[in-house]
């Protein structure tokens, strides 16, 4: 087996959430290491217009440009530190994320799907949302799972919520 | 040097994690530790009397020898990056987590831990071994999550009939 040169095309879902985008980072160090690219993908669906429909300033007049205004905004985040990385925006609508998000990634020909996990700390008792783990039981391609606190402080954030329970 | 750790067991999930593992650490410049833990059925950890731990450690660390010297040859008989091996003994969960730094160990975070989706044990049909499932509820440092591709499985099926 010849080891291959081709860069790590990797997919990262993004819902309009701050949680999900623990993923950035590490995916992006993977991305620019490899010499390869980034998808910044969003699914439109009900609950993410209805989000927009909430909290958004600006005056969309599609949810589509409230998504595509929003991957711009993440994308210009990032470009700081990724000058050889290509950055690339896919949005779809569906009511099936989790589907879509595979398609897309069969698409692109994505080498990879990085997600936001909970780690078993964090706010959420679940490790991860609905979508990540049909998207993590579905794929084919590797998933990477970035534990949202950050390694490391996983420590300290058990003892903070010690209370909670498991 | 950064280091990533893969757990591997025998499995062709744990092959195509091995391959991933060497794919990132090429990328970054980073040594690839390969963990196979040997699980100790739990009846025999309340009489450590009857348990050689540093038997089983030898042995895992023979089995994981001859899983590298397979993958070996999957490079034309060199890895391009340092490849290490190292056995540990008890829960395969636990275990993988404190080998990439994670709780109750003393050593620096690895980079990345990369595991197959399942390995060896489970039952056909389940998507993500329990092993896999455990390590993700408590992360030490970014997963990896691999399944293997076509190619891998063709090439188990020549193996097995080469056997």
């Amino acid at each position: 087996m010849t080891t291959t040169h081709v860069g790590s095309k990797v997919l990262v879902p993004l819902d309009g959430s701050r949680e999900v985008r623990a993923a950035l980072g590490p995916a992006a160090e993977i991305a620019a290491v490899s010499g390869g690219e980034l998808v910044l993908t969003l699914i439109v669906t009900s609950s993410f217009e209805r989000m927009v429909a909430e909290f958004s300033r600006q005056e969309h007049s599609t949810a589509e440009e409230a998504a595509s205004s929003y991957l711009y905004q993440v994308e210009s985040g990032l470009c700081g530190e990724l000058d050889d990385v290509s950055i690339t925006r896919e949005i779809r609508t569906g009511s099936d994320p989790a589907k879509a998000i595979l398609h897309v990634a069969e698409e692109v020909d994505a080498t990879m799907i990085a997600m936001t996990s909970h780690g078993h700390s964090g706010f959420k008792k679940l490790m991860l949302g609905s979508v990540a783990k049909s998207v993590l039981d579905h794929a084919t391609i590797p998933v990477l799972l970035v534990p949202h606190s950050g390694r490391g402080t996983q420590a300290a954030e058990s003892k903070a919520e010690k209370g909670e329970g498991d | 040097m950064g280091r990533i750790v893969v757990g591997i067991d025998g499995s062709r999930e744990s092959r195509a994690a091995l391959d991933e593992a060497i794919r990132e650490a090429e990328w970054r410049n980073a040594a690839v530790e390969a963990v196979m833990v040997i699980i100790v059925p739990a009846a025999a950890t309340l009489d450590l009397g009857t348990v050689d731990i540093e038997r089983l450690r030898a042995f895992g660390d023979e089995v994981s020898e001859r899983e590298l010297e397979a993958a070996r040859e999957r490079y034309d008989g060199t890895f391009p990056v340092p490849v290490e091996h190292r056995a540990r003994v008890g829960h395969p969960g636990s275990e993988l987590i404190r080998a990439a730094g994670g709780d109750g160990s003393d050593e620096e975070p690895a980079e990345l831990l990369v595991l197959g989706s399942r390995g060896l044990g489970g039952f056909k049909g389940l998507l993500l071994g329990s092993v896999t499932s455990y390590v993700s509820h408590h992360p030490p440092c970014p997963l990896l999550i691999v399944r293997p591709t076509a190619d891998d499985v063709y090439a188990e099926q020549a193996q097995d009939e080469a056997e």
